[in-house]
């Protein structure tokens, strides 16, 4: 029988904020992905504003390798330190799954083509709202709705 | 082209028409190549960079750092520099914080607008206003500081508020080090800052903006390449040339339009407001912001300048110069995705299934514009009711 895998969404918070929480609520050891999204919808943004505010055209060759050289180091950094939890809690993990584009949607298609049992994120990604209206992020939300397995969703905070 | 082609304009009056503004394009490549030459010596990264420490974890702080570096760029090198330059540098420190960059993108390419009249040299479209109605730069000051500082003050309040859910996670400062400011980096902002005073000197003794430019860019250059490689050709390639045709262009059409009486209409209601007075001010920044919106700051600033070229000189002349200048700067960031037709097209890219997230768009230019706007005008007033009544 192949091991439970369970989706590790990271995302630049502490890695040990998710594992505190999901660790103790899983009855079979699991196998963890840890999954990082670079959101592409930043970028596309820049775009649409320089045209529209500035009149800009595209940004030059060197700033967009800025760019990439800047969001690379950012997902080695974030990749890095959920690695190195899983390793100091000595749970079982698979090499990490990288994907750039709206996180919500990579987020689901990571967990249909790994085959996942469960995926662990945070409620939101930019307020430590507490119980509430709007403590659900656009992130969170989309993959309650569309991932094909269970989603523990982890308060920030 | 066409226009000469119709025979709207013959080619000798294009020429001429091109020639006479000879100051506006000298004073394009000069800020082109100066912006360049910064941004070759990492002049807005280090920018960037003093901002990311001195936010010390806080995002608003960091916000706000950017922002005043915003304020300093555009009021030296132009909103253009800002825009082209800095909005990048900005996005790229945000991204290896693991910030969203987005509310730093935006407040860049804001402050750009939001800054550019604090000096004459903030923004082109002042030089095409002011090669029309001169004034001198006690007189810019007087009518535009007060309203320049209550529209940077209220667009940054403006992103503060839109942006707040974003900005509420703190951050830290990667574990390896930003990079040490070294010592071609430390020549490009001394160089910058005596193009700082060279400009203000300009502006204050009236010299034609365009050559103190150019001689701005060629001491830039100049000391780049003492402490640097000498790469004229890379600095060359970052001048954003598109512009001048694209400028020259403008000019010709408005000139065209003129000729066959399109702008008649709107030429009399800037003249008209002058009947107004003091009171008509705020109507005519509101109007001005507008057009710029509906026709892009530039062609918005030729047609106000062919207005205010044909009213007789003095102190009325002055207020309405500023109002179109503060009119022009502010309008394009009222609906940050541009002006009306683009937002048109993009409801119908939405219908074709591309997301577009124009409501959050439109959200943030009006929260931030709008007060801005508002302060601007009435900042303008308040300012041209003092000086009438000393």
């Amino acid at each position: 029988m192949s091991p439970l895998r369970v989706i590790l969404c990271v995302d630049g918070a502490p890695p040990e904020a998710l594992l505190e929480v999901a660790v103790p609520l899983l009855a079979e050891s699991a196998v963890w992905v840890p999954t990082h999204v670079v959101d592409a919808r930043g970028r596309r943004d820049l775009g649409s504003l320089r045209r529209s505010v500035t009149g800009a055209g595209p940004l030059s060759h060197g700033q967009q390798q800025a760019i990439e050289v800047a969001s690379a180091e950012h997902t080695r950094e974030v990749l890095g330190a959920a690695e190195a939890s899983l390793l100091r809690l000595g749970l079982a993990q698979e090499p990490p799954q990288i994907r750039t584009g709206e996180p919500g949607r990579e987020i689901c298609r990571v967990v249909a083509e790994v085959g996942a049992a469960l995926v662990v994120l945070f409620s939101s990604r930019h307020t430590r709202a507490p119980a509430g209206p709007g403590s659900v992020g656009h992130t969170a939300r989309f993959v309650l709705d569309h991932a094909a397995c269970p989603v523990l969703l982890v308060r920030r905070g | 082209m066409l226009l000469v082609g119709v025979g709207v304009l013959s080619p000798g009056d294009a020429l001429g028409q091109l020639a006479a503004s000879w100051n506006v394009f000298l004073f394009f490549l000069g800020l082109g190549l100066s912006a360049a030459t910064a941004d070759r010596a990492g002049v807005f990264r280090a920018a960037a960079e003093a901002a990311a420490r001195l936010g010390r974890g806080s995002q608003p702080r960091l916000l706000t750092s950017l922002y005043v570096a915003g304020v300093l760029v555009t009021a030296v090198l132009s909103n253009d520099a800002t825009a082209l330059l800095l909005t990048p540098v900005a996005f790229v420190v945000a991204t290896r914080l693991g910030l969203d960059p987005r509310p730093y993108a935006f407040a860049c390419a804001l402050v750009a607008n939001a800054a550019s009249f604090l000096l004459p040299v903030s923004n082109p479209a002042n030089l095409i206003v002011l090669s029309h109605a001169p004034l001198s730069l006690g007189v810019f000051l007087a009518r535009l500081l007060l309203p320049s500082i209550l529209a940077i003050a209220l667009t940054l309040a403006g992103l503060l508020v839109v942006f707040r859910a974003e900005l509420a996670l703190p951050y830290a400062l990667p574990s390896a080090p930003l990079q040490r400011l070294d010592l071609r980096t430390a020549v490009g902002l001394v160089g910058a800052g005596v193009l700082t005073i060279l400009y203000v000197v300009a502006s204050a003794v009236s010299w034609p903006l365009g050559v103190v430019a150019i001689a701005g860019a060629v001491l830039l250059v100049t000391l780049d390449a003492l402490v640097a490689e000498w790469q004229p050709r890379a600095v060359l390639r970052e001048v954003p040339w598109t512009l001048f045709p694209l400028l020259a262009g403008l000019l010709l059409l408005v000139s065209g339009a003129e000729r066959i009486g399109l702008v008649a209409p709107l030429v009399s209601a800037v003249q008209d407001s002058a009947g107004l007075g003091v009171t008509g001010l705020p109507v005519v920044v509101i109007g001005m912001a507008a057009l710029a919106n509906m026709l892009n700051n530039l062609p918005a600033a030729l047609v106000a300048a062919a207005a205010l070229g044909g009213l007789p000189a003095g102190g009325e002349r002055s207020d309405l110069a500023a109002a179109v200048i503060v009119g022009v700067n502010l309008g394009p960031n009222l609906t940050t995705i541009g002006s009306l037709a683009t937002m048109l097209w993009l409801v119908l890219m939405r219908r074709r299934g591309v997301e577009v997230s124009t409501l959050s768009y439109l959200r943030v230019g009006v929260v931030t514009t709008m007060p801005a706007l508002l302060a601007a005008a009435a900042g303008l007033w308040i300012a041209a009711r003092v000086i009438g009544g000393a």
